[in-house]
């Protein structure tokens, strides 16, 4: 006990200023990265903490957040190779930190490293069992390898901790629709959008309800979205209407959906192959034909290789309509 | 502070990670002609045929593979499996939920398929007395509710080596269990299976992955799924795993013509288990899913291009 007095006496003297920091805890190296974060300067923060200056803040207790910060400031400027490097060293020196752990498996999970997220998600959960991100990270996983009850659990425990987030219960209700269970998932559905109206989940309540047999209904829903589309998006929600109609083998909704896209964008393939469609439907193939020749032409790998097929599967046009 | 800055990113986190399916051209089409797809009746669309690779217990992959393919709404009509592909294959042909199947393949293994026991090790070693696979049919009885192949739900084939003629034998009738262990009995381990007059062992030598039987059922489109090793990195622990690699290697390399005829491919990238590791198949399944996962958009999108010809067949019919 004497010679540690004697040792902090004899640091102080050397260095009083650093002596006064390490007393007082006072990381002047962390408050200006935590500025910076919060400014969103991520550059500057990246810049600010070298190699050097994690080091100075190793007795601090905050380097595991410095390390979160540099972490998160790389991913926000897509350097995702460098933030999943801050990550690995950052829970290989503190590998009980959840919110580090946490991120790293967030970044695996995104970067569909599934079989290495997996461990890391689990590993949060040992460590606190109710950590939502580890939870929803888990539910998303199993969603995507098919264990939809599994994806489900995970769900349940999540929504428990967070009932009244909007985004949360809007994907439950898309695994339910997953599963087949729409009776679950339209009132999950619902209860997402009680909690914050927003277009996405109105169309996540239009794909329940074609899933259920109600094509009707989702195309009401999503024609209540094509009249008053968000912004940037009212083409797509046109295509998707035009290829509902035509689902519904309502050919003049169709039609009139994908001649509105054509005005806009004169060579949409998916336009013209829903133009295709009813032209072949009516029994006009060489118009269909012309049609499916441009889908086919189009930058749209899948549309062109449908149309090319489609093209290749008719027979030729005799002439005659 | 730190619990607030985590709450802003933890919410942009939750706001952003789910991602809404994709409203891109490519993607709504897709969902469209899948959904009819699926929704046609067979006669209306392709038979869609599964073959299952053999590989030991790295072939429990396939429960993984089933249950996306399965969750994903693909129409698996036949089904073909060689060696532990045969086991697979047989309870999905028998129309097992992929929960259950995942859980009956955490639990094979080489203590469920045979009489393996310290005695009976010793015996192989000094005796040369083979070991016997008996209890892969009583394993497959408790799990399968058919007894015959003309009662499984889908239909189904699994292949065997006649020992003495070095033939592929393809089962496709009769009592399901002496065929699936004949399919899985490893040479060299096991004794051969007498059935029907001859002596059969592992389908694996000669036909690593069966889509020459899932034709023979009436498969136009074949989805194969296959658990080769990465032969080359691999370093066999034991005299079992080494027999193994080089039946395995055998039945690959005499199968490397055949994959190409299958339509699609599916190959779980999964890891060396030794035989008496069953801790280990959980991650196999796990990779499974996981590879199938990632092969999904391009195996509907396979599936639906091969099946145009019979879609737009229909939307000609439909003209007035």
């Amino acid at each position: 006990m004497r010679a540690l007095a004697l040792a902090l006496c004899l640091g102080a003297l050397a260095s009083p200023a650093r002596a006064w920091q390490f007393l007082t805890w006072r990381t002047p190296q962390y408050e200006a990265a935590e500025k910076l974060f919060l400014a969103e300067r991520f550059p500057e923060l990246i810049a600010s903490l070298t190699p050097e200056a994690l080091a100075k803040l190793r007795f601090s207790g905050k380097q595991p957040a410095a390390y979160y910060f540099l972490g998160v400031s790389h991913e926000r400027l897509r350097q995702f190779d460098r933030a999943l490097g801050v990550y690995q060293l950052g829970t290989r020196l503190y590998p009980r930190d959840t919110d580090l752990l946490t991120r790293l498996g967030q970044l695996l999970h995104s970067s569909l490293l599934e079989e290495r997220a997996i461990p890391i998600f689990e590993r949060v959960l040992r460590l606190d069992p109710n950590n939502t991100a580890a939870l929803i990270g888990l539910a998303e996983i199993d969603r995507n390898l098919g264990l939809l009850d599994q994806s489900a659990a995970y769900y349940d425990r999540a929504l428990e901790l967070l009932p009244r987030d909007a985004d949360l219960w809007r994907d439950y209700a898309e695994l339910n629709l997953a599963r087949r269970d729409y009776e679950t998932a339209d009132i999950a559905i619902r209860l997402s959008l009680q909690r914050r109206p927003s277009a996405d989940s109105r169309l996540v309540l239009a794909r329940i309800r074609r899933a259920d047999g109600d094509p009707q209904e989702a195309l009401d829903i999503l024609l209540e979205l094509c009249a008053n589309p968000p912004p940037g998006r009212a083409l797509e929600l046109s295509l998707l209407a035009a290829v509902w109609h035509m689902e519904a083998r309502q050919w003049h909704g169709a039609v009139a959906r994908a001649q509105q896209v054509l005005r806009a964008a004169p060579d949409n393939p998916l336009a013209r192959y829903v133009m295709a469609r009813a032209h072949l439907q009516a029994g006009r193939r060489a118009q269909a034909v012309k049609e499916l020749r441009v889908a086919a032409a189009g930058s749209e790998p899948f549309v062109a290789k449908v149309a090319a097929g489609v093209l290749k599967s008719l027979a030729p046009p005799r002439g005659g309509e | 502070m730190l619990t607030l800055l985590f709450g802003i990113v933890l919410t942009h986190f939750l706001a952003s990670a789910q991602a809404l399916p994709s409203l891109d051209q490519d993607a709504i089409l897709r969902d469209h002609l899948w959904r009819e797809l699926r929704s046609k009746p067979k006669g209306r669309r392709p038979v869609v045929g599964l073959a299952l690779s053999g590989g030991s217990l790295r072939a429990v992959a396939h429960a993984g593979v089933f249950s996306v393919l399965d969750q994903a709404g693909f129409p698996i009509d036949v089904v073909a499996g060689t060696s532990m592909g045969a086991v697979m294959g047989s309870a999905i042909a028998d129309g097992m939920a992929p929960a259950t199947l995942r859980e009956l393949a955490s639990n094979v293994g080489f203590r469920s398929a045979s009489n393996y026991g310290a005695l009976n090790l010793f015996r192989l070693a000094f005796f040369d007395s083979p070991l016997s696979s008996e209890k892969t049919e009583r394993f497959l009885a408790k799990h399968l509710r058919a007894r015959r192949f003309e009662q499984l739900k889908r239909p189904f084939a699994c292949v065997a080596m006649d020992l003495n003629s070095g033939e592929a034998i393809i089962f496709r009738e009769g009592p399901v269990t002496p065929a699936v262990r004949a399919s899985m009995n490893l040479p060299g381990i096991f004794s051969p299976v007498e059935y029907r007059h001859r002596f059969l062992v592992d389908g694996g030598v000669v036909d690593f992955i069966p889509i020459d039987a899932a034709k023979l059922l009436g498969a136009q489109y074949v989805i194969a799924s296959i658990t080769e090793l990465d032969y080359a990195t691999s370093r066999p622990k034991s005299m079992l795993n080494t027999l193994e690699q080089v039946i395995d290697i055998r039945g690959s390399l005499l199968s490397r013509e055949q994959r190409k005829s299958a339509n699609f491919l599916i190959e779980p990238q999964v890891p060396d288990i030794g035989f008496v590791e069953s801790p280990r198949l959980r991650d196999s399944i796990t990779h499974g899913a996981i590879d199938a996962a990632k092969r999904l958009v391009a195996g509907q999108e396979s599936l639906i291009l091969y099946s145009l010809p019979w879609l737009a067949k229909d939307w000609e019919k439909a003209r007035p």
